[in-house]
Formats: C-alpha cells, structure tokens, sequence
C-alpha cells in the first residue's frame, strides 16, 4: 500500500508483538525484541512528559525510520524506508482502526 | 460489451473500464490491455477517495483528474465501475452529455 | 523566515475567489503549514497521491496536477522542488 513501508509489528505496552506483518526487505535489527521493547519504553517515558499522552513517535535513521503509534494498550510499530512517505503510513492508522479495536477485545477477555 | 459510451468521448486518446477491485472490464485506444497503468491507477484512486475535499464529511461523488502539459487521466465512478478516460488536453470544447 | 514567506503566500493564495483552504507539505508528508480547511488534511495522502500520479508516466518531464472534486468542493494539488500545495476550493 505504501512505498517503502516494510513491516507493521503491532506490540502490547512491554513492546512484546502480538501481530507482525513484514517483507523480505526488513533489517536484521528491526527483528530484534530489544528495538520493540525500547520503542514501547520511549511512549512510555513520553506519556510522562507533562504535555498528555503522546500520540506517535518518529524515529529516523540513516537508512529506516520507525514509527511507533500509541494507542492503549497497544503500540502499533511501522519500519519503512528512511525516505518513505511518514504522512502517509501515519494516516494507515485511520485505516487499521477496526482490526485494532478487534485486538484490544480480544486481549481484555484473557 | 457495455462500455456506456466511454469510447465515444471526444479527444480520447484511450479509455479504461475496471471493476471495484480494479480488474479490466473494458479497454481501448493507448490504454488497451493496459492491466500495469490500471494497477498504478488504481493504487492511485485508493488513496484520492478517502482525501477530505471540503469541511462535510460526507461526500459520495468524486471525480479525479490527473494533469500533465499535453494529455490527462479523467477517472469517475458509477455503478461500482471505475472509468478512466485518458485525454488531449488542448480541447476547446467541453464533453457533451 | 521560512515559514513566513509560506505563510504569506498561502495568505495571498486564501484571497483567491472560492479558495477555502491551503495545505503545504514536504516530501515525507508532513504538514509544514496549513490555513482553513486544509488544518484537517492528511498531507501524506497528498505526497502519495501526487508520487503515484508521476510514476504512471515516469518519462514525461512536466509534473502532473491532480485534481480531486466531489459534490461538495475541490482540491488541487501539485508539488514543486520538493514541496506539494494542495488548494481546498468550494464548489461555488
């Protein structure tokens, strides 16, 4: 849908996944439980802030850019291109919000 | 085949009928056969629908043209069929109904 | 000093007859500045639309104007070094 978008990992609050999406094209690093975790952690800290809760996260590097939308209790984690379109993966939410609100039923029945 | 006059139109330079998934019903002129331009197209319409065009929420009627100097896309919507009508751009008279 | 000279021309482009909102947008689409109607806009949508519409004929040199219209107004958009207008038009 989006040029550029490689993986949507859709995370609880502790940035462990519950639902993952990816092409071939995804960095090593990104699979890593540690970048997940870390991105969970920095909403987190960012809710903290005095400013109310944070919305998203961006998070460009060299080659990738993460996206990390709060949206309690989960995280919704998009990787892309570092050149990708950032506006448009983050009206993908818009999108995304029936299966998401299916998800956090099915996690408050457990 | 039903193509509801989409050939007739003139300055057309080539025409495109698809269906709500955007597979190819009808096709002519430059555009026939042309199943990779209708994907491009389609990708393309998927995103333009759901932009706001005013401040009413709702508003079912869309028509979306693409411009370039010397020709154009005009693409429209009816009766769950996407018709796609590429065109000359320097035509004095508009399409008569 | 950017963002002033942006603003003064959406400004100027708001004067316009039937003209109800202007967006500006990066390449990344991300909202830089936005008047009237075009607050709401989703400025990704905008960059998409107009990337796509320039791949479907990659060898044509001119940037492509996309043109959106509903029963309830219009929205033009074209992007220029980088930077995408849309221009949010009533239907009057």
């Amino acid at each position: 849908m989006v040029d550029g978008l490689h993986a949507i990992i859709i995370t609880d609050r502790d940035g462990v996944p519950v639902l993952k999406v990816a092409d071939e094209h995804l960095p090593h690093a990104a699979m890593q439980p540690r970048l997940l975790a870390t991105a969970a952690m920095a909403v987190e800290q960012a809710n903290k802030l005095g400013v109310s809760n944070n919305k998203n996260i961006i998070t460009v590097y060299k080659n990738h850019q993460l996206i990390s939308i709060n949206r309690q209790p989960l995280i919704v984690n998009m990787i892309a291109n570092a050149n990708a379109n950032t506006g448009l993966i983050l009206s993908l939410e818009a999108d995304m919000q029936e299966p998401l609100d299916d998800i956090c039923a099915a996690l408050e029945l457990h | 085949m039903m193509t509801q006059g989409i050939e007739q139109i003139p300055d057309s330079l080539g025409y495109l009928m698809l269906n709500e998934d955007g597979a190819v019903i009808a096709s002519g002129g430059q555009l026939e056969n042309g199943e990779k331009i209708a994907n491009k197209l389609m990708h393309l319409i998927r995103i333009a629908i759901k932009m706001p065009t005013s401040d009413e929420r709702a508003s079912s009627f869309k028509k979306i043209t693409v411009m370039w100097k010397t020709f154009m896309y005009v693409i429209t919507f009816s009766n769950h069929r996407v018709f796609i009508c590429k065109r000359q751009t320097n035509s004095p008279e508009p399409i008569a109904v | 000093m950017m963002e002033k000279s942006i603003e003064k021309l959406m400004d100027e482009i708001m004067t316009n007859p039937g003209v109800n909102g202007v967006v500006c947008t990066d390449a990344q689409g991300l909202v830089v500045a936005a008047q009237g109607v075009g607050r709401k806009s989703t400025g990704g949508q905008m960059t998409g639309v107009l990337d796509l519409a320039r791949d479907l004929h990659p060898d044509v040199k001119d940037e492509p104007i996309v043109c959106i219209e509903s029963d309830a107004g219009s929205l033009l958009l074209k992007s220029c070094d980088g930077i995408t207008i849309g221009i949010h038009k009533t239907n009057s």
